[in-house]
């Protein structure tokens, strides 16, 4: 009678801790889906359009007016955007 | 009496094993819910194509729109917004929810700008010093670029333009 009662003490604490895993790995999974979801957002860089393209036209713009000044002056226009644009 | 006994086992676990099941499944809504509920944040992505619009419109092909700087002489031509086909307002808004700010400047001065321009509801600018160090969502989006253009006199000059969308309401969990 004691030997079963024994195993029935065992049995509970195991499913106690059963229980305390099961509920530690949700919380788990709801703090990075928490994580995940703070993160979430839309990057040109992700899109699967032409709008990646648009990252450039400011470069493009750039690139041209030095092609048509001859690149007078391009060092200093260079470090001045590179300061403003980081 | 045993076969009792165990009857009796059996139900608690059957209640245990049914209350486990609704924490489970409490937890993949609660999981699914965190996720799909906040939403998408695209004011970056609209930051950045405001940006490129104006900037169309200030050079194209590499040189200054002559409505704003004609023989190397700003022109008194302000009506911005309408000559970009730009609308800052919404239907879906109570008030704007864009800010621009354009600043010209010559190369040779880049203290004082030649022109600058703002349109739009300039309470948001709060928003961009305030992130300066570190973004948040529930701010105002910012994005501030420059590039270099030449006008038909071929003077050089250096545009910055900051660009600031707002929207918090649908594109951050308030």
């Amino acid at each position: 009678m004691l030997k079963y009662k024994k195993g029935q003490t065992g049995e509970t604490v195991a499913w106690l801790i059963a229980t305390l895993v099961i509920i530690g790995i949700l919380i788990l999974f709801i703090y990075v889906s928490v994580l995940m979801a703070n993160v979430k957002g839309v990057s040109i860089g992700n899109l699967q359009t032409d709008l990646a393209k648009e990252s450039q036209v400011l470069a493009e713009k750039t690139n041209l007016s030095n092609v048509i000044m001859t690149n007078k002056n391009k060092d200093t226009i260079d470090n001045i955007l590179k300061n403003e644009n980081k | 009496m045993n076969l009792i006994k165990n009857k009796r086992g059996d139900k608690i676990l059957s209640v245990y094993w049914f209350l486990i099941l609704l924490v489970v499944a409490g937890g993949v809504f609660a999981m699914v819910y965190v996720f799909y509920g906040t939403p998408y944040d695209v004011r970056g992505v609209e930051a950045r194509i405001l940006t490129n619009q104006i900037a169309d419109c200030i050079s194209y092909n590499g040189k200054i729109n002559s409505d704003l700087i004609s023989n190397g002489i700003p022109t008194t031509n302000r009506n911005f917004l309408e000559s970009c086909h730009l609308n800052f307002n919404s239907t879906e808004w109570d008030n704007q929810q864009y800010y621009s700010e354009i600043y010209i400047y010559n190369l040779d001065n880049l203290d004082s700008p030649i022109i600058d321009i703002n349109k739009g509801n300039n309470n948001w600018l709060t928003s961009c010093a305030i992130q300066e160090n570190k973004s948040q969502n529930r701010l105002a989006t910012c994005l501030q670029r420059s590039f270099y253009s030449i006008d038909d006199k071929d003077n050089q000059y250096i545009i910055k333009i900051l660009s600031v969308v707002r929207k918090t309401e649908k594109n951050a969990k308030i």
